[in-house]
């Protein structure tokens, strides 16, 4: 079976020099593949690749299925008038003539899209008004209405609880195990070791594989530009020593700049 | 004057029955007599007309009671004509000023009684655009009146009605005109109004209106269609600026204000010492809906349907870019066509609300309106339409209290869409009490 996704030498830029090279790896049905970097490392541009909106600039990127972007949730205006069902209904434009508007069927799939993340009794709430775990489960409910097998999921587990993001975390599971490819950017190392492949870029692609493989001190330096602080062990008999990993301007979100 | 003649008329109306009651005159034959008779009317309601030469106060007698003249009232002494004076004070018309022009029609000398009602239809002609192409104000940017059409006989005047209602001057017919203009704009306020607010346009569909003003002064001076120019003006402005102002707001309110107070500048300087029309900047800058004419109507009706359409037809990309912009990218909404769209409907929207509102008070109906709804309505359909609700409940109200105060209409719905605001942003939240 072939990849959803393969990219080899791949390079992105936004005209200039490439802010992202050297990028290969492949992404199977079924796989959750965590994108590790720091800010301006190059994960928003690889998503944008991926979306079509920006073209290679040399290698190769083959996307066999179609993607769809789950962005953070307080990207969007959570001051707008809009319902969940709202929301999920703008996942039917890419599949709309632009004169028309949203048709019958088009509302039945967004209703079954957000019963699929197991929102179909808040349809109707301002989205607003959701949890934070609420709203990203609403905005993969989008992502699910354009029929989408890549997921392309932003910072997901960013400002949730510890009982929202285990929900979502289980969600994620189920629809890879759908046969959807799903990508998660995140910052969060202990997480990024429970998905099935990481992939780690710094301007450049450092490592990709298996988490338990890939993220070695070397790589994850490499990753994150030798900002780590190991931490002597506080326990008198510990397991494992403590790794830190403080990436530079953690709180710094504007991905659009990279 | 025909203010003149009213008076005397009104007097000798009054006198002709108190002639009745005097009983003496003035007697030539008494100025050389060598003696004369006077007889003293003993009552103490009797008028003793004050002749110069026969007029004797008998000081030495006492009279049962003081008698006083009744005052000569200036006032037309008919109840009828008093009550015409909600529209026009006919006495005191030379010293009276209103917003608009009211011309005659050329034969108030006509004395025959007629309705109430019907006199003011018949004998107030609507009045004429004031600005912009054809008519000049004087220096004082206020049209004296020139002729009042005025009942001059003082006869029973047959009445329609037992008293004038509250809904009387909804009756004129500039009036009507000026509430079906306010009825279309409140349904482009409720359109593209909620997009302007959703999408954090206010500021440039201000600015687009004000672009509009040199825009304005420009075809007024060198000849060409009023609307053509504003609307011309207005789309620079607002494809120029309005584009950045979607996205990145911050950086770009400088930038509307800069343009909004050159725009301005400029065209009260082409306005003052290019064209020398100075004079019709007030009624550019302020409305002047009591005097708008068809082709205003039309314009209202056109931005009117365009937004319907637009809505209809682009709601749904408009709603998806404003939510979240990079993420409409990734849905497919790639083209800047949309927004591109929606900022010349902008233009187009400021443009057709200048007749009833001025280029400074545009945002009264395009803004307000919407702005206040969403303080209350969470859904983008219910809000539409609350908002056009609004407006044209505020534009209704607004021309009533305009014509009743003798006020500036579109200041007054300004006035009124304003406090409106003020209301519903203080009542109590129940909404989000529930919530």
């Amino acid at each position: 079976m072939s990849a959803l996704v393969s990219a080899d030498a791949l390079a992105v830029g936004y005209g200039g020099a490439p802010v992202l090279r050297d990028v290969g790896f492949a992404l199977q049905a079924g796989e959750r593949i965590g994108v590790l970097g720091p800010n301006g490392g190059g994960k928003t541009t690889l998503f944008r690749a991926l979306l079509g909106e920006l073209r290679p600039a040399g290698g190769s990127l083959e996307v066999r299925a179609r993607c769809a972007s789950v962005p953070q949730t307080e990207r969007s205006r959570l001051d707008f008038p809009v319902s969940a069902l709202d929301v999920a209904l703008m996942g039917t434009i890419p599949g709309r003539a632009w004169w028309r508007r949203p048709s019958r069927a088009d509302r039945t799939a967004a209703r079954a899209a957000l019963a699929r993340v197991g929102l179909a009794d808040r349809a109707e709430r301002t989205y607003g008004e959701l949890s934070g775990g609420q709203r990203q489960r609403v905005l993969i409910a989008r992502a699910l209405v354009q029929d989408a097998r890549v997921l392309l999921l932003d910072e997901p587990f960013s400002g949730l609880d510890a009982a929202s993001g285990a929900r979502l975390e289980a969600l994620l599971l189920e629809l890879a195990g759908e046969g959807r490819g799903v990508l998660i950017a995140t910052h969060d190392l202990e997480q990024a070791r429970r998905w099935d492949r990481v992939l780690c870029l710094n301007g450049r692609q450092i490592a990709f594989g298996d988490p338990a493989k890939a993220l070695s001190h070397d790589v994850l330096a490499a990753t994150y530009g030798g900002a780590i602080v190991r931490l002597p062990p506080a326990d008198p008999d510990p397991t494992a020593p403590y790794e830190v990993i403080l990436p530079p301007h953690h709180h710094h979100h504007d991905h659009e700049a990279t | 004057m025909v203010g003149h003649r009213e008076a005397d008329a009104a007097r000798d109306a009054l006198d002709r029955p108190l002639e009745r009651r005097v009983l003496e005159r003035g007697d030539a034959a008494a100025a050389v007599a060598h003696e004369v008779v006077v007889v003293l009317a003993v009552g103490p309601v009797a008028l003793v007309a004050r002749d110069a030469l026969a007029d004797v106060d008998a000081l030495h007698e006492p009279q049962l009671a003081q008698q006083l003249e009744d005052a000569v009232d200036a006032r037309a002494p008919d109840a009828a004509t008093l009550r015409a004076q909600a529209v026009v004070d006919l006495l005191r018309g030379q010293g009276a000023v209103v917003a608009v022009e009211q011309l005659d029609d050329g034969v108030a000398g006509a004395a025959a009684a007629v309705a109430r009602l019907g006199e003011r239809h018949e004998r107030v002609l609507a009045p004429r655009r004031l600005s912009r192409r054809r008519h000049r104000l004087d220096r004082s940017g206020q049209m004296q009146i020139r002729l009042i059409p005025i009942r001059i006989d003082g006869e029973a005047v047959p009445t329609v009605s037992p008293s004038p209602t509250v809904l009387e001057p909804f009756q004129l017919p500039f009036v009507q005109r000026a509430l079906v203009e306010l009825l279309l704009l409140s349904v482009l306020a409720g359109t593209l109004g909620c997009w302007i607010v959703l999408r954090g346009l206010a500021f440039a569909a201000h600015g687009a209106a004000a672009a509009a003003f040199p825009g304005l002064v420009l075809a007024d001076g060198l000849g060409f269609a009023a609307s053509l120019g504003g609307f011309g003006a207005a789309l620079l402005f607002a494809l120029a600026v309005g584009r950045l102002g979607m996205h990145r707001r911050e950086a770009h309110d400088a930038r509307t204000a800069l343009a909004l107070v050159a725009a301005l500048a400029v065209g009260v300087v082409l306005a003052s010492d290019v064209f020398h029309s100075a004079a019709s900047v007030e009624s550019l800058l302020f409305g002047s809906l009591l005097a708008i004419d068809p082709g205003d109507v039309r314009l209202a009706a056109a931005a009117a349907l365009l937004a319907l359409v637009a809505t209809r037809l682009l709601g749904a990309r408009w709603l998806a870019t404003g939510f979240d912009p990079a993420a409409a990218r990734a849905l497919g909404v790639r083209s800047s066509l949309p927004d591109v769209l929606l900022l010349a409907l902008v233009a187009f929207g400021a443009v057709a609300t200048l007749s009833a509102v001025g280029a400074l008070l545009a945002s009264a109906l395009l803004v307000v309106p919407a702005a206040t709804t969403r303080l209350v309505r969470e859904r983008v359909g219910s809000w539409q339409l609350a908002t056009a609700a609004l407006a044209a409940a505020e534009g209704v109200l607004g021309v009533w209290l305009a014509v009743q105060l003798n006020a500036p209409p579109g200041a007054t719905i300004a006035v009124v869409a304003g406090a409106a605001f003020a209301l519903v942003a203080l009542l109590p939240r129940t909404a989000e009490a529930s919530a």
